[in-house]
C-alpha cells in the first residue's frame, strides 16, 4: 500500500490530468522543495553517531512518511541500542509533538533502522532523530564513511551528558516540507473490482427487499400469492429508485471531496521572468505574483547559503547552457540579476526559496534571453544591478548519452578535469546512490577544494524533460536555512521543555555572512566527505526518482574560481 | 450442531437455537464491541492501521456473521429433505435461506467492500480526514445490515417457536428465543446510539439538539422491539442489553494502558478512554412497554395517535431522568470509575468547561426544540410500530 503510494508520489499517475494541468507550463508534477524529487536525504551526525537519514514524505496529508536511518560504519552501528524519530511541527515544537517513535532495526541490513511517522498538516516539519548507544571511541575517525562531527555544526545536537560508561546519545534534525502533492487516480483493477462489488450489492439489495416482501411473513411451505408477487415487484422498483438516488448523492459527495482536494494540491508560487538588455549587459527580472505571497501573510524569505534566491537557468532543448545566479531583491516580490554571457534562447528557470517557517519550494517558469550585447565600450553605463560574486555559468555540448562508463570525465577551465567515479552497476530509479566526483590536475593529482557558498560542492540534477529538478549538497537534499530556522524555533520552545541541548550556528543569516556568501561552521566542509578539501572529492547522497535521461552539473570552487562539471546519464527502470 | 433445517414444525419441541444463529450473535456482538473499542482507540491513541484489534473485531465479526449466514443459505438450498419446501426460507437468485441470513450476507459483503474502498480513500485524500466519508458510509450500511439481519434471524426463530408452542403444552422454551431476539435488538440500539455518540456527551444534554436526536433515534427501536419481542417487558429488556454492554465497555476499556501517538496532545491520557456513561433509556423503555401493553390492541389501532402517545411518553420520561442525570454527571460525585465522567480524549483541552453545560451549536432547549423533538419522536415511533408489526409476523 505504502509502496504504491510512494511510486505514485514519484511519478505522474495516469488519469490525474488535472494535476498535470496544474503543473503547466512544464507539464510535470511539481513538488515542494524540489521538482519531481520528493525524497529527502540527509548525511550528518547525531552527536557521536554518523547518520544517513532518508525521509519519504506522503503524497497526501494527513499521511505516513517513511523514515530510514542508516548508521555506519559497522562498529558504531553495533553499539547503537535505540533510534527514535519524532515529527516536530515548526510552530508547535516539542510541546505539541507526539512521543517519539522507536525505529525498528531492519533484519538482514547492516545498521539500518526504519519508522513510519504520521504527518497531520501541510506545513514545515523538523524530523528529530535521536540515537542512543555505546560510543565506539576506536571507531571515530575511521576511514571511508562520514566521520563523526564535533558538536558545533548547525545540524547536530550536542551529545548529552554521558549516560553511563561509554554510553552516549545524540540528536539531529532533518527539515521536511509537507504538502499535498499528488492526486491519486483509481487503478483500473481496483475500479473494476469495486464497481463489480457495488453492482452486486445493488442487485442484491433490491432482490432482497423483493424476497422479504414476497415471502418473509408466510408460514413455511406456503407459496406466495399473486398479490404478494406484485407487491414484491413494486417494492423492488421503489427500492431501486431510492438506492439509485442515494448512489447519485454519494457520487456528488465524492466529486465534491475530490474537487476540494485538488484545489488544495500544492502549487509553488507562480512567478514570471523577463530578460532585457541594459547598458552594456543584460538584466533578468523575476517577479513572484502569487497572491499567497503578495498578501504578505507567509512571513519573509530565509537566506540559503547566504542568498535569498538560488536561480538556475537552463537552455532548452539540449540543456547546453547553465547559469546559477543569485538575484538581488528590489522589492517584496521583485528580484533582479545581471546575466552572465549565456547565449540567447529559451531557458527554463528554477528558483529555490525558503520561507521563514522553513518551508522550501522551487518556483518554475520560462524566460527567453536576448542576444548578448557586444563587449562594452568605455562610455557605456555600468549596469544598475551588479552581478553576485558567486554567480556562475557553464556552456557545454547538448545532452547526449554515451555508453555507460565507469568514469565519465568533464573538462574544466584551466586544464583541470572533473571525474564522476561511478560504479559499474547501472543507475536505477528508486535506488539510493552516492554520486562521487573528483577534481584533478591534468596529471591526475588531486586539486584541493575550497568552500563554495559554505559547501564543498553543489550539484544540480535535471531530467531531460524538466520533470525532475533537484539542488544537492554533500549533506543531502535538505535546505540548510530551514534546518537552522527550525532548530531556532525548537530552542525557543526549550524554556518549557528542556530537551537535549543544541548548539546552532545562527549567524549564517547575518549581514556579514551574507555579504561574503560564506557560512561559519560550514557543515559541508566538516561533515560528510570533509576530506574532499584535500582530495578534491565531493559526494552527494541521492536517489533518482524516475527513469529517464539526466544531466548533472557539479559545482566546486578551487583557486578562487567556480568550476562546473557536466555529466549525462541514463537512469533505468527498477526491476 | 443443529441448524435451521431442524426448525420444521414437527420437531419444534427440540427447537432451541440454531448453531448458526449463535455464530451470528457472536459476530454481531464483536462488531459492536469493536466499534466502541475503535472510537476509544481514536480518542486515546489517535493513530491506527487496518490491523488494530478494534478493526479486526469489527471486520472478523462481520465475516463470522456473514459466513454463518452463508453456510445457512448453502445448507438450506442443498439440503436433501423430502419436505424441502417446508423449510422456513425465502428464495434469492436460485438459493434459499432465512430472510435474516440474506440480510446478514448482504451486510457482510458491504463491510468487506468498504475495506479496499476505504484504503484507497485514505491513499487519495489523506488518513481519516473525515469520519463521515463515502467508504465509511458503506461500512456503516454493512454494519447496520448485519445487525438487522441477525435480528431478523432471531425474530423468525422466536415467532416460529411461539407458534409451535401454542399448540403444544409444555413445548419448547418460548423464553429463550425471545431473550435472544431482545439481545439482538439491544445490539441494534447500541449501534444507533454509537452513530449519534458525538451528540450524546453529558455536556450537551441540556441542549435542544440532544433531545431532537434522541427522540428521532431511540423510539424507533424501542417501539419496534416493544411490539415484536415476545417478553413481558420487551423494550425494557432491549434497553437493558444496551445499558449492560455500554457499562461493561466503559468499565473494561480504562483497564488497558495506552498513550496518545498523534499530535497535538492537550490531555496526556494513560489508558483507554471510556465512551460516555449509557443514556438512561431503560426508563422511557418501561413507559413504552406499559403504553403498548395498554393501548396496542388489534381492534383499536390508530397508529398515528398511538405513535404520538409513545413519543410523549418517551420524551417526558427521558427528559425527566436524563436532564437531572446529566447534571449529576458534571458533579464531583460522578468523577470515578463507575460513571467515568472525568475521562477525556487526548485532544480535549482541559479546563472549567469540561464540567459545564455547553450551548452546543447555539441550540438551547426551548419550547420550539421540545416540539421538534416530539415531532421527531412521533415519526420515529410510527415507523417503529410499522417495523415492529412486520417483525412480529416474520416467520422465515
Amino acid at each position: 500500500m505504502t509502496g504504491r503510494m510512494l511510486r505514485n508520489a514519484a511519478g505522474l499517475v495516469p488519469g490525474s490530468r488535472r494535476a498535470a494541468l496544474l503543473a503547466a507550463p512544464l507539464g510535470v508534477l511539481l513538488l515542494c522543495g524540489h521538482v519531481g524529487s520528493p525524497t529527502v536525504f540527509f548525511d550528518g551526525a547525531a552527536g557521536p553517531f554518523p547518520v544517513h537519514v532518508v525521509v519519504r514524505p506522503p503524497g497526501v496529508i494527513p499521511g505516513r512518511a517513511e523514515v530510514a536511518v542508516r548508521i555506519s560504519p559497522e562498529p558504531v552501528a553495533r553499539g547503537v541500542s535505540r533510534v527514535t524519530v519524532r515529527p516536530l511541527q515548526w510552530d508547535a515544537g516539542r510541546a505539541g509533538a507526539p512521543p517519539a517513535d522507536e525505529a525498528e532495526r531492519v533484519r538482514g541490513e547492516r545498521g539500518l533502522w526504519t519508522a513510519q511517522l504520521w504527518l497531520m498538516t501541510a506545513s514545515s516539519y523538523d524530523i528529530e532523530v535521536e540515537v542512543e548507544g555505546r560510543v565506539e571511541r576506536a571507531a571515530s575517525g575511521q576511514q571511508g564513511g562520514p566521520s563523526p562531527r564535533p558538536a558545533d555544526g548547525p545540524s547536530t545536537g550536542r551529545p548529552t551528558a554521558p549516560m553511563g560508561e561509554g554510553q552516549g546519545r545524540g540528536t539531529v534534525v532533518v527539515p521536511l516540507s509537507t504538502a499535498r502533492t499528488r492526486a491519486l487516480g483509481m487503478q483500473r483493477g481496483l475500479g473494476v473490482t469495486l464497481a463489480a462489488l457495488g453492482l452486486f450489492l445493488f442487485g442484491g439489495l433490491i432482490n432482497l427487499v423483493a424476497a422479504g416482501v414476497r415471502e418473509s411473513t408466510l408460514p413455511a411451505g406456503e407459496a406466495p400469492s399473486d398479490g404478494r408477487r406484485r407487491a414484491a415487484r413494486r417494492a423492488m422498483v421503489v427500492c431501486g429508485i431510492l438506492l439509485a438516488a442515494a448512489l447519485a448523492g454519494g457520487k456528488h459527495w465524492w466529486d465534491a471531496v475530490d474537487q476540494a482536494f485538488r484545489q488544495r494540491l500544492f502549487r509553488p508560487f507562480s512567478c514570471s521572468a523577463t530578460a532585457r538588455a541594459e547598458g552594456s549587459g543584460r538584466r533578468l527580472d523575476l517577479v513572484i505574483h502569487d497572491p499567497r505571497w503578495t498578501s504578505g501573510e507567509q512571513g519573509d524569505l530565509l537566506p540559503e547559503h547566504g542568498k535569498l534566491v538560488h536561480l538556475f537557468l537552463i537552455r532548452e532543448p539540449g540543456l547546453d547552457a547553465f547559469g546559477h545566479l543569485h538575484p538581488v531583491r528590489l522589492g517584496p516580490a521583485r528580484f533582479a540579476a545581471t546575466l552572465p554571457p549565456l547565449p540567447a534562447g529559451s531557458y527554463r528557470l528554477y528558483a529555490d526559496i525558503t520561507q521563514e517557517s522553513g518551508f522550501a519550494q522551487t518556483l518554475t517558469t520560462t524566460v527567453r534571453l536576448p542576444t548578448p550585447p557586444p563587449p562594452p565600450a568605455p562610455t557605456d553605463a555600468a549596469p544598475q544591478v551588479l552581478p553576485d560574486l558567486d554567480d556562475s555559468f557553464r556552456l557545454s555540448p547538448a545532452l547526449t548519452i554515451r555508453p555507460q562508463a565507469v568514469a565519465a570525465i568533464s573538462p574544466l577551465n584551466g586544464g583541470l578535469t572533473m571525474t564522476w567515479q561511478r560504479r559499474t552497476s547501472p543507475l536505477v530509479a528508486g535506488r539510493e546512490v552516492t554520486l562521487r566526483f573528483a577534481t584533478g590536475n591534468p596529471d591526475g593529482s588531486p586539486v584541493p577544494l575550497e568552500p563554495y557558498m559554505g559547501m564543498l560542492g553543489h550539484a544540480v540534477v535535471l531530467r531531460e524533460d524538466g520533470g525532475v529538478f533537484v539542488h544537492l549538497h554533500p549533506m543531502g537534499t535538505v535546505s540548510m536555512s530551514a534546518q537552522q530556522a527550525l532548530t531556532r524555533h525548537l530552542r525557543g520552545g526549550a524554556a518549557t521543555d528542556p530537551g537535549p541541548a543544541r548548539t546552532t550556528t545562527t549567524d549564517a543569516a547575518s549581514p556579514a555572512a551574507t555579504a561574503t556568501g560564506g557560512m561559519p561552521g560550514m557543515s559541508g566542509m566538516e561533515g560528510p566527505g570533509a576530506d574532499g578539501a584535500r582530495t578534491g572529492e565531493v559526494t552527494f547522497p541521492y536517489e533518482f526518482p524516475a527513469p529517464g535521461r539526466y544531466r548533472i552539473w557539479v559545482q566546486v570552487k578551487c583557486g578562487g574560481h567556480i568550476l562546473t562539471g557536466v555529466f549525462d546519464t541514463e537512469v533505468g527502470r527498477a526491476g | 450442531m443443529e441448524s435451521v433445517l431442524d426448525a420444521a414444525p414437527a420437531r419444534a419441541e427440540r427447537l432451541a437455537l440454531p448453531g448458526t444463529l449463535g455464530a451470528a450473535l457472536l459476530g454481531s456482538t464483536s462488531i459492536l464491541v469493536g466499534l466502541l473499542w475503535d472510537i476509544s482507540w481514536h480518542a486515546t491513541i489517535g493513530r491506527d492501521t487496518f490491523w488494530t484489534p478494534a478493526h479486526l473485531a469489527i471486520y472478523l465479526g462481520g465475516v463470522l456473521a456473514g459466513l454463518s449466514a452463508g453456510w445457512t443459505a448453502l445448507a438450506t438450498t442443498f439440503a436433501r429433505r423430502p419436505a424441502e419446501t417446508e423449510s422456513p426460507s425465502v428464495g434469492l437468485w436460485g438459493f434459499r435461506a432465512p430472510f435474516g441470513a440474506w440480510v446478514t450476507v448482504w451486510g457482510a459483503f458491504a463491510m468487506i467492500t468498504s475495506a479496499p474502498f476505504d484504503d484507497w480513500w485514505h491513499n487519495a485524500y489523506g488518513l481519516d480526514v473525515q469520519i463521515i466519508s463515502p467508504p465509511h458510509v458503506v461500512l456503516a450500511a454493512g454494519i447496520f445490515a448485519v445487525a438487522f439481519g441477525v435480528m431478523l434471524q432471531a425474530v423468525a426463530v422466536q415467532n416460529r417457536s411461539a407458534e409451535a408452542a401454542q399448540g403444544a403444552q409444555g413445548g419448547p422454551s418460548r423464553r429463550l428465543p425471545a431473550l435472544v431476539f431482545a439481545y439482538t435488538a439491544g445490539l441494534g440500539l447500541l449501534a444507533v446510539s454509537t452513530l449519534f455518540l458525538e451528540y450524546s456527551e453529558p455536556n450537551v444534554q441540556h441542549g435542544g439538539i440532544f433531545y431532537k436526536v434522541s427522540c428521532a433515534a431511540y423510539p424507533l427501536l424501542l417501539v419496534a422491539a416493544g411490539r415484536a419481542v415476545r417478553l413481558r417487558w420487551p423494550a425494557t429488556v432491549t434497553a437493558g442489553v444496551y445499558t449492560a454492554i455500554k457499562l461493561a465497555m466503559i468499565w473494561i476499556l480504562p483497564l488497558f494502558p495506552a498513550q496518545p501517538r498523534l499530535a497535538p496532545i492537550f490531555n496526556p491520557v494513560t489508558h483507554m478512554w471510556p465512551p460516555f456513561f449509557p443514556l438512561l433509556l431503560v426508563v422511557p423503555a418501561v413507559a413504552v412497554d406499559l403504553l403498548l401493553r395498554r393501548f396496542d390492541r388489534p381492534e383499536t389501532r390508530r397508529p398515528w395517535l398511538l405513535a404520538l402517545g409513545l413519543a410523549v411518553a418517551f420524551f417526558v420520561t427521558f427528559l425527566a431522568v436524563q436532564w437531572f442525570f446529566a447534571a449529576f454527571l458534571l458533579t464531583p460525585a460522578a468523577r470515578n470509575w463507575f460513571f467515568a465522567a472525568d475521562q477525556w480524549t487526548y485532544r480535549a483541552r482541559l479546563g472549567e468547561r469540561r464540567y459545564q453545560f455547553w450551548d452546543w451549536r447555539g441550540d438551547p432547549f426551548t419550547a420550539g426544540a421540545a416540539a421538534a423533538a416530539l415531532l421527531c419522536g412521533t415519526i420515529s415511533a410510527r415507523v417503529g410500530l410499522a417495523w415492529g408489526g412486520w417483525m412480529a409476523r416474520v416467520r422465515r
